[in-house]
């Protein structure tokens, strides 16, 4: 417990972190002593309860790659972890990539310049798109919910200041490029 | 010879690891490095030769000084799974499943993990030290923190939502009055159904945290001194705390029957 007369939050959820016991006692404790950080307690609390049916297994292909690529940031391999894993697409690249999420290509280019809603894409899709590109699925998500980076903005020859273009939906998108519906369907199926 | 933690606790006193995990690294820390190693990559924790891993992030931290070539590389493979198995999605290998704010809670609290990691790595960072005493309840408080960054980022819309004493909206009162597919009694055995925590997260923060309090069995309110009930922590009176708590179940009913119908 805290002897400090006027602890921070950090200082607060520092302490009930290390408590061995985060269970309704030490919670209780905790909420009668510091109740103006009692939704943050009982946050943390709720976050030390979830941990418990965390598991045991194997990991992922996603996160073994995940666990290599901070390694080599760490050993000084490589200056960052890599954020946007499409940046650096090459034309055939992109090619490749749309005939195997056999999607058009413009497709491929709406989620390099973030013009679709990330909520909206079906994990299934979002889990081929990652293992097509070899990154993670959520080094991807983070990507897609970023800004566009700057090198990929497309350059307009127009004398007017191009609009940004509003996200779309990825359905919205699918229909805008022209695929059928039976096409449409199979790329929205969410999968097991 | 286990060096001592150097970050001050609020109490003005060093942090400590436990006296296990100190006689275990003291172990550990004579045996040859593959041993080590090999010991290390035991997962389940009830094995007998599994190692905490208050000492795994130990050991890691140590090859700052040095060490054989490739040391490092093989305890931070041990380390960053355990970290990663403590994330959300952790229980399965199927990381498609997990909702865009659980995986960007995983993504957050573990690049977080790794920036703390690489920042000790350069210099002995006090930081991870509480890591050291308790490694679950220290990767818990990262989820938390990037959990609250998510929320923020994702500017979560609460369509029930009520934060005001008044602001309950027709919709929502409508709901919960509705009768209840899966009526309970007491502390709400609706609590306990499966894909509960994922509804749970997405309640607004108020009526979050009333349903995890009562999962902790904090009555709402008592007549009893001394006792700590919902509506005295939260500042709300007891009629405030039962309607959140109404609204709130009402959303939660509708989020697990969804699909239930034929």
């Amino acid at each position: 417990m805290i002897h400090t007369p006027h602890p921070s939050q950090e200082e607060v959820l520092s302490a009930f972190a290390v408590e061995p016991d985060a269970g309704r006692r030490t919670l209780e404790r905790y909420l009668r002593a510091y109740p103006q950080y009692a939704e943050e307690l009982v946050e943390l609390s709720r976050e030390r309860r979830l941990m418990e049916g965390e598991g045991e297994g194997p990991l992922s292909g996603a996160d073994e790659a995940r666990i290599e690529a901070a390694l080599g940031v760490h050993r000084g391999d490589s200056p960052a972890l890599p954020r946007d894993p499409l940046a650096a697409l090459s034309v055939p690249e992109l090619r490749q990539l749309a005939q195997r999420l056999a999607v058009p290509r413009q497709v491929i280019t709406a989620f390099r310049e973030r013009r679709v809603i990330a909520a909206s894409v079906p994990r299934r899709f979002l889990a081929d798109f990652a293992g097509a590109l070899h990154c993670p699925a959520e080094a991807l998500l983070s990507a897609l919910g970023g800004p566009p980076p700057s090198s990929l903005a497309r350059s307009y020859k127009s004398e007017v200041k191009p609009e940004t273009e509003q996200p779309v939906t990825f359905e919205r998108l699918l229909l805008d490029a022209g695929l059928s519906a039976e096409a449409r369907a199979a790329l929205l199926a969410e999968g097991q | 010879m286990v060096p001592p933690l150097r970050k001050q606790g609020p109490d003005g006193g060093v942090y400590t690891r436990d006296g296990k995990i100190e006689a275990r690294l003291a172990e550990l820390v004579a045996l040859p490095h593959d041993r080590v190693v090999a010991l290390c990559s035991i997962i389940r924790r009830e094995d007998p030769d599994y190692v905490p891993s208050e000492c795994v992030l130990s050991l890691v931290r140590a090859c700052r000084s040095g060490g054989p070539p490739g040391h490092f590389d093989r305890l931070y493979r041990v380390l960053a799974a355990r970290v990663l198995r403590a994330l959300p999605g952790g229980r399965s290998a199927l990381g498609g499943t997990l909702s865009l704010t659980e995986s960007r809670v995983r993504e957050g609290a573990f690049d977080r993990f790794n920036e703390l990691l690489a920042e000790d790595r350069s210099e002995y960072s006090e930081r991870l030290d509480y890591f050291e005493v308790r490694f679950d309840g220290a990767i818990a408080h990262l989820r938390l923190d990037a959990r609250r960054r998510a929320y923020r980022e994702e500017s979560r819309r609460a369509p029930l939502a009520l934060e005001g004493e008044d602001g309950a909206s027709g919709e929502a009162e409508e709901a919960a009055r509705d009768p209840a597919p899966f009526e309970v009694n007491g502390i709400d055995g609706f609590l306990y159904r499966p894909g509960l925590d994922a509804a749970i997260g997405a309640l607004p923060p108020l009526q979050r945290t009333i349903i995890e309090m009562l999962r902790q069995e904090i009555p709402i309110d008592s007549k009893e001194p001394g006792v700590v009930t919902i509506a005295a922590v939260l500042d709300r009176s007891e009629k405030t705390i039962r309607t959140h708590r109404d609204l709130a179940r009402a959303t939660l009913r509708a989020a697990l029957t969804q699909g239930d119908d034929p």
